[in-house]
C-alpha cells in the first residue's frame, strides 16, 4: 500500500491511511489535523478501545450542528479523543461535553466561529474528581495533569476537524487564546457549608457532570491583604466589571473560580453560594457613563439594546443564576480567577450535561 | 521503523442530500424585496441602503426589515417561508 493511500475501513466508517511510522506526526501537521502539537497516532485498536470503554458504537451519532450540516459519530470522536491523548477511561466525559457542545442552547456554530476566540471551556463536577485522575488542587488551572489536559484537548480537535473549526477554514478567531488549546476547571470539594456545582445546577450529587461554557481566557484575581468578606466581595465584583470585557453590561455569564482563601472567608462568615451570586449580580450592574469612559460605545441592535434599566445601570449579568460558581485551587496567598463568557447570552449559554460512566468503568 | 495505519480525523461526507438552487426569475412586476440583517451594529443601515439602491434597477415596491435576535443564529424555518411568501428578492449575509 502507497503512504497515504486512502482506504475503506473494514471495522469502521472512517476511512484509514497507512504512513511511515517515522513520519506520521508530520503527515498529520501536514493535513492541519493538529493543533499545532504532535497527536498520538489513532491507530483502529486505540480507537476500538476509546468507543469500549464507554460502551457505544461507532457510528453512534452523538452531535449534530444543523447550521454546518454535520453530525459527530463516536468514531470521529474516539479518534480525536485518541489523538488529544485521552485515557479511554475520559472518553465519557469528552462524550458528555461533546454532546453539551452540540446543544442548541450552547450555539456551536457562533462560538466556533466568532472573532471573539472563544475556548470550550469544561468545567466539570463529581464525586470522586481525584479517583478519575483529574486536578483540582495546587495548579488547577495549570499544567500537569493528563485529564485536565486531554478531555479539553479532544473537545478542540473534535471541533477543529468534524466541525472545521480550523484558522483556515470556520474558525474566524481574531487572536484566539492559549484556553482554545485546552481548558477545564475541576472542582475541588467545596467547604462543608456549600454544596457542589452539580448539586446547585439541579443534578444529583452521585452524578458527574461537565458544564461547557464559550469563554476567554482565566483572568487571576488577586486579593491577598485584605481577608475580609467585604474585601473579596469588592474585588471579585470589580474583576467582573473590566469595562472592556465584552460582556459586561450586555448581560453574560460568568465562571468564578473561587481559590482556597477566598471560599474558606466567604463560607466561614455565613455566605452561602446564592447569596454570593445574588451580590455579585447586583453589585456587577454598570452605568453608560461608566463604559463610556472606557471608550465603549453604547450598542442598540436587536442583539444588544444597551438601554439601561430603571435604575440607570446595564446588567453585566441578568441572572445570580448566570454566575457559576466553582472551587478548585490549594493554599497560597489568596488568589481566585475570573472567566467570563465571550459574549452575552444572546450567542450562547452554558450547557451542563451528566457524564453517562459505563457501568464497569466508574 | 515500519508503517503504521490511522484512521481518518476528519468529517467524511456521506449520504449528502443533493440540494438544487431555486430557480432564477426575471422581476418585472412590483417587487418586495426583504433584508435580513444580522443585528450587528449598522448592518440594518448598510443592507436598507443596499436595497433602497435597488429601487434605480427595479420596481421595488415594497421593502422589508427583517432582524435576526444574534448574529449567530440562522433564522428558523418559520421565519425562512414567511419571507418567502412574501418577498421576491432576499438579501442576507454580512460580516463583522
Amino acid at each position: 500500500m502507497l503512504c497515504g493511500e486512502r482506504t475503506a475501513s473494514v471495522s469502521s466508517m472512517a476511512s484509514s491511511l497507512t504512513f511511515s511510522e517515522s513520519n506520521v506526526q508530520e503527515e498529520f501537521f501536514a493535513r492541519s489535523w493538529t493543533d499545532g502539537l504532535p497527536i498520538v497516532p489513532p491507530t483502529p485498536e486505540r480507537v476500538k478501545a476509546m468507543l469500549s470503554s464507554a460502551g457505544i458504537d461507532p457510528d453512534t451519532v452523538v452531535g449534530k450542528v444543523p447550521e454546518r450540516s454535520r453530525n459527530i459519530s463516536a468514531e470521529k470522536a474516539a479518534i480525536n479523543a485518541v489523538m488529544a491523548g485521552c485515557e479511554p477511561k475520559h472518553f465519557a466525559v469528552v462524550l458528555a461535553a461533546v454532546d453539551a457542545m452540540c446543544d442548541p442552547v450552547f450555539g456551536c456554530n457562533t462560538v466556533l466561529t466568532s472573532t471573539g476566540g472563544a475556548a470550550l471551556c469544561v468545567a466539570i463536577s463529581g464525586p470522586d474528581l481525584a479517583g478519575l485522575g483529574f486536578n483540582a488542587t495546587r495548579n488547577a488551572l495549570g499544567p500537569g495533569y493528563r485529564a485536565n489536559a486531554t478531555v479539553g484537548r479532544a473537545l478542540r480537535l473534535i471541533a477543529m476537524n468534524v466541525l472545521g473549526a480550523r484558522s483556515d477554514y470556520l474558525d474566524g478567531s481574531s487572536l484566539g487564546h492559549p484556553g482554545k488549546y485546552t481548558m477545564l476547571v475541576a472542582e475541588e470539594v467545596p467547604p462543608d457549608e456549600w454544596d457542589p456545582l452539580r448539586v446547585e445546577l439541579g443534578f444529583d450529587e452521585r452524578d458527574t457532570t461537565v458544564t461547557l461554557l464559550a469563554t476567554e481566557g482565566p483572568h487571576q484575581i488577586s486579593n491577598q491583604l485584605n481577608g475580609t468578606v467585604e474585601g473579596i466581595l469588592s474585588s471579585l465584583t470589580s474583576a467582573m466589571t473590566n469595562p472592556t470585557t465584552y460582556g459586561v453590561g450586555k448581560g453574560h455569564q460568568v465562571l468564578l473560580v473561587l481559590g482556597y482563601e477566598h471560599r474558606r472567608i466567604l463560607a466561614e462568615n455565613g455566605w452561602t453560594k446564592r447569596a454570593i451570586q445574588t451580590y455579585l449580580a447586583e453589585a456587577s450592574r454598570v452605568s453608560p457613563s461608566y463604559l463610556e469612559s472606557a471608550g465603549i460605545v453604547m450598542e442598540h441592535t436587536t442583539q444588544n439594546d444597551m438601554t439601561p434599566d430603571d435604575d440607570g445601570k446595564l446588567a453585566t449579568v441578568r441572572s445570580p443564576d448566570d454566575i457559576f460558581l466553582i472551587t478548585a485551587g490549594s493554599p497560597g496567598a489568596g488568589w481566585s480567577a475570573y472567566i467570563p463568557t465571550w459574549a452575552p447570552t444572546v450567542h450562547s449559554k452554558a450547557v451542563t450535561k451528566v457524564v453517562q460512566f459505563k457501568e464497569s468503568s466508574n | 521503523m515500519g508503517e503504521i495505519t490511522v484512521l481518518n480525523p476528519e468529517y467524511e461526507e456521506v449520504d449528502l442530500l443533493h440540494v438544487s438552487m431555486t430557480s432564477r426569475e426575471n422581476l418585472i412586476g412590483p417587487v418586495t424585496v426583504a433584508v435580513i440583517e444580522n443585528s450587528k451594529p449598522h448592518a440594518k443601515e448598510l443592507l436598507t441602503y443596499v436595497a433602497e439602491g435597488l429601487r434605480e434597477y427595479l420596481p421595488v415596491e415594497e421593502i422589508i426589515i427583517h432582524s435576526k435576535s444574534s448574529a449567530g443564529k440562522p433564522i428558523d424555518a418559520d421565519e425562512a417561508e414567511m419571507l418567502a411568501a412574501r418577498a421576491h428578492l432576499i438579501i442576507s449575509g454580512l460580516g463583522d
